[in-house]
């Protein structure tokens, strides 16, 4: 086990290198520095700030010395926000970001398990078909289709909610439904395959045979392997989450780490826009190796391999 | 039977003894899913609409009126109008013009890079195949979208860099599907008779190994095609993507929601389009898939 | 009273093909102790059978049409489901054909070895834990106390039978159905399973119920045998008289096709033409149109279990009426 973590480990570095290569030098390809933009600025001005920020060294020594400030989990400054650095923003904005995930998520696998088990048990049934329909509308309306039109309802025409802001506990109400819309249905999806699949197999009846519940079948001996493929999707679904959060802070408003990075996409905040992405390389790793670990505890096979 | 999830390998024996008739029987169970042929139709049809109304009224979609303003659905404008007095029927048709288009160019770039990846790794197979593999499952979990919003970000909105990009997220899961199919194919006699005539690896690869591939590469593009439009509206809404005077659903979603509390239609009709293809396509690829794969037939 | 008395048992299965009649017209009893041999070709609805009586039919497609299964005076197919949960696994227990699926494999031995025990009995679980090494080295499985920890794919395929058994012995039932126990087993392997039952039945004086495909594994273990067909009971007797008196030509014809009771240098014997489509009955005896003996009303006549001999029950017609001897 612990050599499996290990080796995780090992393989994310290299990742994170090219990750942060290649964005690094993306961002020296790109035609316009930080500073064209503000028309204020005088040459001479210029020409200091890109001193004070190492923008006019060469290249390559830019590339090492950024390099060597990411060692020390150095993000550097801001472009943009004078004063600030990105660790700086990336420590305020990332908990609204984190907070949000974590609803959405709850709410995918809670109301998707239900879901899923329920339509398994008795499979096409009224109880099958219900769930099943829904899932399937809920994975084909992205969260930009969803927000606005759940904004509409509940927070235009009924009133019951703030139509964006983070300020109050009902504000997290429909961006994370939004968010977590389409994993509850693909949750419920898989969960029923799964659940079916495991339904059908020999050790079930032989559950049966010894006079086990329905409830005792299906919470000891049907859970665990129905689940599996649920777990195996969390890692994509956490990327996808991250994704997400993009387009659902954006609608909603919400100041997180979604809407910095969009916006700082806009500025050509470039040492912003590049933390983000290595900060949620790193954090989509570990998160991953999370994952694995919980797989590898679920199904006893793969304890041994 | 229910829907245990299927591996998703066609067998290739019975491909290639059955030839015709597989195909035949395919369309014989894809007729008989009801779903599948409503989305199809849907398909057709909105794209006929999609890419003839542009042609004939070359310029309806941006000829504005405005005196007339926002108006709600009426008989002369059917879906309304937006704020410059556009008619939006005519802007829908024409975002679903951009969006599919951006929808099959870069399913078309994620289609080649996938078979080739997949190919490769699956026929070289061992170590190399370990590697490659690796490193798909590696870049599933990375955070993509946000390249291909840096990409656009630093190379200017334009639309060829941004199927291109599109098409570099999209390919993975192609890459596992043909990967495996090339596995199995390997194991083929055929193949075997191939490499014991000495016929090289490059035209092994190329004249044996992508035309026996191309059924399931099919099946499985309907599906990636769906999920292109998605980022591309994604990318779109959030500013990235599609770029004024250009409009896809994508946009026409992003400044319906702007607007909504004054007038729902413009977020109603673009978003009801935008999901109803989304549906078809995924309807018709599962469908597809289903009809397609040999297991179903036999049992 | 009979410890288990089957009436009229019919289960059938509904399917996109159609209906496949798996179990047709089905009665035999079985008392206290006893020891009843099921044999027929596979597909012929010896497992159905044991499923039915279990309540293990998975509904839908399976549905059982009609019948009675009495245990020990309790209706099995009519009573409360509370009822017969607390028969199965405690009075029935029943062991399965295949011992790599059989077992949970995303559970340790141990928790799967004792459930029957936490379910059925009031027990601390330290003291079921103690009984589940002892059931194990009762069918000797060496070093069970640490063993007992493992997960099943630690185990090989006769060494899972010997769990199964121990979890199906482990409450100490009054009837054990084994449903092809040896077929999935090494052949080294299979003497060994079957002697662990016969002496389980010996000490705890259960009845068993042994199913299998082969007739020599039900020759040396059973009081009385029944050959199944096609979803009936074809011949019913005691195991020597089904041996050296058989009464059905389809008995005749199985005894033919061991090579081991053949006298050396006989050609092998296989019975020609396949076995029937359950979905497409055909009215008179399933077997006539594979039977040497087969006579115009073979496939008009009804067709029913009647005793030919002495404790000796046949469903050939033309035996029946002595016109053949087989
Ligand atoms: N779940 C099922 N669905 C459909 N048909 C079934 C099912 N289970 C058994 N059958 C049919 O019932 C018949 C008897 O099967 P079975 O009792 O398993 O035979 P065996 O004598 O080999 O144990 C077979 O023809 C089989 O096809
Ligand atoms: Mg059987």
């Amino acid at each position: 086990m612990l050599r499996f973590i290990a080796k995780r480990f090992v393989e994310a570095i290299p990742v994170l290198f090219i990750v942060a290569t290649i964005t690094f030098f993306l961002m020296k390809a790109a035609p316009g520095g930080p500073f064209d933009t503000e028309k204020a600025t005088t040459p001479e001005i210029k020409a200091q700030l890109e001193a004070q920020y190492g923008l006019n060294k060469p290249v390559f020594q830019q590339y090492l010395d950024y390099m060597g400030q990411l060692l020390h989990g150095d993000l550097g400054p801001s472009f943009k926000y004078a004063g600030w650095s990105v660790a700086e923003l990336l420590a305020g904005a990332f908990p609204v970001s984190l907070e949000l995930g974590c609803y959405a998520l709850a709410f995918a696998l809670m109301l998707g398990l239900i879901a899923g088990i329920i339509a398994s048990l008795r499979p096409n049934s009224l109880n099958d078909y219900i769930p099943m329909g829904l899932a399937t509308l809920g994975i084909c309306l992205p969260a930009f289709v969803t927000g606005p039109l759940l904004i509409l309802v509940f927070a235009i025409t009924l009133g019951w909610y703030n139509t964006s802001g983070w300020d109050f506990p009902s504000d997290r109400v429909l961006p994370s439904i939004t968010l977590g819309l389409y994993y509850t249905a693909y949750i419920a999806r898989l969960t029923r395959a799964g659940m079916l699949e495991i339904l059908s197999q020999d050790f079930i009846r032989t559950a049966r045979a010894k006079g086990a519940t329905e409830w005792r079948v299906v919470w000891k001996h049907s859970l665990r392997g129905g689940l599996l493929s649920v777990v195996s999707f969390l890692g994509p679904a956490i990327s996808g989450l991250v994704t997400g959060s993009l387009v659902v802070e954006t609608i909603f408003q919400i100041p997180g780490l979604g809407r910095f990075f969009v916006m700082a996409g806009f500025n050509r905040d470039y040492t912003m826009v590049m933390g983000t992405v290595l900060f949620y390389a790193v954090l989509i790793i570990v998160l991953n190796l999370l994952v694995d670990i919980i797989q590898v505890w679920l199904n006893p096979k793969l304890r041994f391999d | 039977m229910t829907a245990a999830p299927q591996p998703a390998t066609l067998r290739p024996t019975d491909e290639i003894e059955a030839g015709h008739s597989l195909w035949q029987d395919a369309w014989h169970r894809l007729r008989k899913n009801k779903m599948a042929v409503l989305g199809g139709i849907f398909i057709i049809l909105l794209t006929i609409a999609s890419f003839v109304t542009p042609l004939v009224a070359s310029d309806y979609y941006k000829h504005q009126n405005l005196d007339l303003g926002a108006t709600p659905p009426s008989h002369a404008h059917w879906f309304g109008t937006d704020q410059l007095g556009r008619d939006l029927l005519a802007r829908v048709l024409y975002g679903g013009c951009i969006s599919l288009s951006v929808g099959i160019a870069a399913t078309v770039v994620s289609v080649v890079i996938g078979v080739l990846y997949g190919t490769i790794s699956g026929y070289i197979g061992g170590r190399l195949d370990v590697i490659m593999m690796r490193a798909v499952d590696i870049l599933y979990s990375l955070p993509f979208v946000m390249f291909v919003i840096l990409l656009m970000v630093i190379f200017g909105r334009n639309i060829i860099l941004l199927f291109m990009a599109i098409g570099a997220v999209e390919w993975l899961d192609m890459a596992r599907i043909v990967r495996g199919q090339v596995q199995s194919l390997k194991k083929q006699e055929f193949i075997e008779a191939a490499l014991a005539l000495g016929l090289r690896k490059r035209r092994i690869i190329l004249r044996h190994m992508i035309p026996n591939v191309l059924g399931i590469v099919i099946i499985y593009s309907t599906l990636i095609v769906p999920s292109v439009m998605l980022l591309e509206s994604f990318l779109s809404f959030l500013g990235f993507g599609v770029q004024p005077p250009m409009s896809s659903w994508g946009t026409l979603i992003n400044e319906g929601a702007k607007s909504m509390e004054e007038c729902p239609w413009l977020l109603i009709f673009p978003g009801l389009f935008f999901s109803a293809s989304l549906f078809s396509l995924n309807f018709l690829g599962d469908g597809l898939r289903d009809a397609l794969d040999v297991r179903a037939s036999k049992d | 009273m009979p410890l288990l008395e089957l009436s009229n048992l019919r289960t059938s299965f509904h399917t996109r093909h159609g209906i496949v009649r798996a179990v047709n017209d089905v009665s035999f009893t079985l008392e206290k102790g006893e020891t009843l041999g099921i044999v027929g070709e596979s597909g012929s609805g010896k497992s159905v059978t044991c499923y039915s009586l279990m309540g293990l039919i998975p509904q839908p497609p399976g549905r059982i049409e009609g019948g009675r299964v009495v245990f020990d005076g309790v209706d099995l197919l009519c009573c409360k489901p509370e009822q017969l949960r607390r028969i199965r696994g405690k009075r029935i227990a029943m062991i399965f054909q295949d011992p790599m699926t059989s077992l949970n494999p995303y559970i340790r031995i141990e928790d799967q070895l004792i459930e029957p025990l936490l379910i059925h009995e009031r027990i601390e679980y330290t003291e079921a834990v103690k009984r589940g090494i002892a059931a194990l080295e009762e069918v000797g499985l060496p070093d069970a106390a640490k063993r007992i920890r493992s997960y099943p794919h630690e185990f090989s395929g006769g060494m899972r039978q010997r769990v199964m058994i121990a979890m199906a012995l482990i409450t100490k039932p009054d009837l054990l159905i084994a449903d092809e126990p040896t077929t999935a087993v090494d052949v080294t392997v299979q003497a060994q399973i079957l002697e662990l039952i016969k002496r389980a039945q010996r000490q705890l004086g259960m009845a068993v119920m042994l199913v299998s495909h082969d007739l020599g594994v039900v020759s040396g273990f059973c009081d009385r045998v029944q050959v199944m067909y096609a979803g009936r009971i074809v011949e019913s007797a005691k195991t020597d008289s089904l041996f050296h008196q058989p009464q059905h030509p389809y008995n005749r014809a199985l005894q033919n096709s061991i090579p081991a009771l053949q006298p050396k240098g006989t050609a092998l014997y296989t019975i020609p033409g396949m076995p029937p489509d359950l979905s497409r009955p055909l009215p008179g005896c399933a077997f006539a149109p594979r039977c040497e003996f087969a006579a115009d009303k073979c496939s008009t006549g009804e067709i029913v279990l009647k005793e030919v001999a002495p404790d000796h029950r046949s469903a050939c017609l033309r035996v029946q009426q002595a016109e053949i001897k087989v």
